[in-house]
């Protein structure tokens, strides 16, 4: 009872305390008591136990290579990992590169490791139409219904939205209208639905769409293609010490090397089989993303959000 | 005249939200269903997702690969290995067009390993909704007191508990559950939180309209013998209450299931973010499991709350 009331109270005071970083864990160190906080996004959408079935055997190599102990937790939007990063919630964070950039320009997140495969380290982000709708190219768009998905998304808005700016189509005033669904999912289900002319997605999404056979192939077709984005890194929070940093880009550049890892195990972005991870990998690569989220004013973001809440 | 102002209420408001076009759509939708047309917008979504829904799924099948520590020797129970091909259909970003490879691989099948997995997720959820539900109802007491007119002790703590009480209802909880996210983290504190405040509201309000209406006579009785204001509560106001105040909470505890399965979409525990995750990966039969699992519980916790409603109300 006693139990209750204070729980009771501590609720009760939540309703006036204003949200502060007071309420922060003390800084982890990778001990037992106090494990580094991992904190996952599942990228392009995924399930909390499958995105943890991801990376959980690489943490798990790297404890064992390390000593140091890891609570991975599984984040659901871009914008809270981001947040989490910068209130010190958690101190190894797995982003999207456009999310990634906007936390390191805050000074929250620098790069741990990057996922290489086949010898790359890059996706790519897509317009797509249906296959015998009009449209060739990014110039044939306008005037179209165009969804996009998560406003903080690299592949399903930012590059999108920049390939329409490269063209010469101002997003908000050239479209005849815009759909923010949230996610790339749903881009791809409000183009198969006949909701909207064009729909934006990585391409990764969509090979799920078509292995899952969410979607037939032969009935979509690629109208656009970005520029080599650098993959989704692991990020880690810039306030660690110096010395847990160096420990754990030496543990990750050799993780695909450590017992008890089979080279399946060794997953990356969005589920994907990799090879091992760069930890060499330099901030500039992500400078593409940074121009990128550089023409996406909040004044541009305000404008189309208002044009995807009209009718 | 009141009849006809809001008649026109409804014709404008109406359009502002397109019931027309829905009428219409719903009605090729019904035409379509029975025959009379061919296709419809509507039918013909409505039937794709439901097509798509089912069969629901049940077993789990993990990759052999992946398992850790992986012990042929040992397998879970009523678990079997199976090599099953599969195709991995990879977008060319150079020619733009779908290229397939088909691979073999071993996977671990548990016959009912997702069912089991989404029945732990809909406990996860209950539990959710049970404390968010205790704390609400413990929130809501000291608020429904200073927010009934007649026990309040003055008009200055009577507007302060009446305006908590319609901050925490004004608040919807998806948009609670965001915010707490931030300050707790990922997983079920926010959410239980951000149910708990929403409900504490909803409680405050109602207990403190039937505490206000509750029956003076047999109050003014008690204190004519010089009762304290607790003990009228407790001997005059509560007997005759308790029977609303009971269905209230049952209400509470049933929004608060329902709400539970939708706070994960933010990342504030239950089944809601499995149910987004399962979605954003185009897995349609999982979420038709799980779409049943929670259509199953809603149903059997209606039942629970009809029987115990019978006996105490």
């Amino acid at each position: 009872m006693k139990h209750l009331l204070t729980s009771a109270a501590a609720a009760l005071a939540l309703t006036v305390a204003p949200l502060s970083p007071a309420f922060a864990q003390s800084v982890a160190d990778g001990s037992k008591e106090r494990p580094l906080r991992v904190l996952l996004i599942p990228a392009d959408g995924g399930t909390e136990s499958g995105t943890k079935a991801d990376y959980l055997p690489v943490f798990n190599a790297i404890s064992r290579t390390t000593g140091l102990q890891f609570d991975l937790k599984v984040g659901q939007s871009y914008g809270a990992v981001v947040e989490g990063m910068c209130n010190q919630l958690a101190d190894i964070a797995f982003f999207g590169p456009v999310s990634y950039v906007q936390a390191h320009q805050r000074g929250c997140a620098q790069l741990l490791a990057v996922g290489v495969e086949k010898g790359a380290s890059i996706y790519y982000a897509g317009m797509f139409a249906k296959a015998d709708a009009p449209i060739a190219g990014v110039q044939d768009v306008k005037g179209k219904r165009v969804a996009f998905g998560d406003v903080n998304s690299a592949s399903s808005f930012t590059f999108q939205i920049s390939m329409l700016l490269d063209a010469g189509i101002d997003p908000v005033r050239d479209l005849a209208a815009i759909r923010m669904t949230g996610s790339h999912a749903n881009s791809l289900a409000a183009l198969v639905q006949g909701q909207v002319d064009v729909a934006s997605l990585s391409f990764d999404s969509y090979e799920k769409a078509v292995k899952q056979g969410a979607v037939d192939p032969k009935t979509i077709k690629v109208i656009a293609r970005s520029p080599a984005i650098p993959y989704p890194p692991l990020a880690l929070n810039s306030k660690l010490p110096e010395a847990l940093k160096t420990q754990l880009k030496s543990a990750f550049s050799t993780v695909n090397k450590a017992p008890g890892i089979t080279p399946d195990m060794i997953r990356g972005y969005g589920g994907a089989k990799i090879d091992g991870y760069d930890t060499q990998f330099s901030e500039a690569e992500f400078n593409v993303a940074a121009q990128k989220l550089a023409l996406l004013t909040d004044e541009l973001k305000g404008r189309i959000l208002k044009k995807a809440a009209e009718r | 005249m009141g009849v006809l102002l809001a008649l026109a209420l409804c014709f404008v408001t109406g359009q502002r939200v397109e019931m027309g076009r829905m009428a219409v759509l719903t009605g090729e939708g019904l035409l379509a269903a029975v025959g009379l047309r061919d296709t419809s917008q509507v039918s013909a979504g409505l039937a794709g997702v439901a097509r798509s829904l089912f069969p629901i799924q049940i077993s789990e099948r993990t990759e052999v690969a992946r398992i850790e520590n992986f012990d042929r020797a040992r397998l879970p129970l009523f678990a079997h290995i199976e090599t099953e091909t599969v195709h991995d259909p990879r977008l060319n970003p150079q020619t733009l067009q779908m290229e397939d490879s088909v691979e073999q691989r071993e996977v671990l099948v548990e016959p009912i390993g997702y069912l089991t997995h989404v029945l732990a997720k809909m406990v996860e959820t209950l539990e959710i909704a049970f404390w968010a539900t205790l704390l609400a109802v413990a929130m809501s007491l000291p608020l429904a007191w200073f927010s009934a007119r007649n026990y309040s002790p003055n008009v200055v703590a009577y507007g302060v508990a009446r305006g908590m009480v319609s901050l925490c209802r004004a608040v919807p909880e998806l948009v609670s559950a965001l915010l707490l996210v931030l300050a707790y983290g990922f997983g079920p504190i926010a959410g239980v939180l951000a149910l708990a405040l929403h409900a504490a509201g909803f409680l405050g309000k109602f207990y403190a309209e039937d505490i206000e209406t509750a029956d003076d006579k047999p109050q003014e009785a008690l204190r004519a013998i010089g009762a304290g204001k607790l003990k009228v509560m407790r001997f005059a106001v509560l007997p005759q209450v308790m029977p609303q105040f009971i269905a209230y909470t049952l209400y509470v505890l049933d929004r608060n299931v329902r709400m539970a399965t939708v706070v994960g979409l933010v990342g504030a525990g239950g089944i809601g973010q499995e149910l987004k995750g399962r979605y954003d990966m185009y897995n349609y039969s999982h979420v038709g499991t799980i779409l049943v699992a929670i259509f199953l519980t809603v149903f059997v916790l209606d039942q629970i709350a009809a029987r115990l409603r019978r006996r105490f109300a």
